[in-house]
């Protein structure tokens, strides 16, 4: 299946843009995707653990089910304010 | 500045949050205003950009700001991020609690902006005199890592 990953913080510089599609098995979960993503890069790989998921406006855990046409969003640590 | 939105990519104003929060019942209207120093970690910053995943960080900051009032008793609670680029001396973040009395007021304003820190889905890419820049370490939002 195809999803869209959206890029937040320093995961943008290591996967190369704000928006990306990834192509995965038709029955995969948030986890599977994460270590699709972490063989692209080893300084990502480090990072991915950190950062947690969202699809629309919901966090969703490591054992969540994707489906076609998701749109996850990758979040490393934050750090607004001053 | 409208008084509706958590985030904004305009410049920001502490008068118009209080406008927008003041009430004739409150004694104290306590405010907080970071603002975009020029140096971290001992090197020269010229500017920041903050980024953010906006309906999250927009529902995060309201689900706050209702934690914060409801935690300290106080009746008016409100917090403005700015998103974009910034300058040395530009607002980042502005926040109002509005309560009986000052103590509660001076609580709940540090906690807003704490937490707003560190668990709103807000980076912040700094930008070096050099020419390089990086994202500022920050808090993770994995749940049970923070």
């Amino acid at each position: 299946m195809e999803i869209t990953v959206q890029c937040f913080g320093q995961t943008r510089d290591y996967l190369g843009g704000k928006v990306i599609g990834v192509t995965l098995h038709d029955v995969a979960t948030v986890d599977d995707l994460l270590a699709l993503l972490a063989a692209r890069d080893a300084g990502l790989a480090e990072l991915l653990p950190h950062c947690a998921v969202a699809i629309g406006e919901d966090m969703v855990p490591r054992t969540h089910a994707l489906h076609a046409g998701d749109e996850v969003a990758l979040l490393p640590p934050v750090n607004g304010g001053c | 500045m409208s008084t509706d939105a958590r985030l904004r990519d305009t410049p920001l104003s502490l008068d118009e949050l209080l406008d927008a929060t003041e009430r004739p019942d409150c004694g104290a209207a306590a405010t907080f205003t970071g603002v975009v120093r020029n140096h971290n970690d001992g090197r020269d910053v010229t500017h920041l950009i903050y980024t953010a995943h906006t309906p999250l960080a927009e529902k995060l900051i309201r689900e706050i700001e209702e934690e914060v009032r409801l935690k300290f008793d106080v009746p008016e609670c409100r917090v403005v991020h700015r998103l974009g680029e910034l300058q040395v001396g530009d607002a980042a973040i502005v926040a109002v609690v509005r309560a009986g009395h000052r103590g509660e007021a001076f609580d709940a304003v540090r906690a807003v902006v704490d937490a707003v820190k560190h668990r709103v889905p807000i980076w912040k890419e700094e930008f070096f005199t050099d020419g390089t820049s990086q994202f500022v370490e920050g808090c993770s939002l994995v749940e049970g890592e923070s």
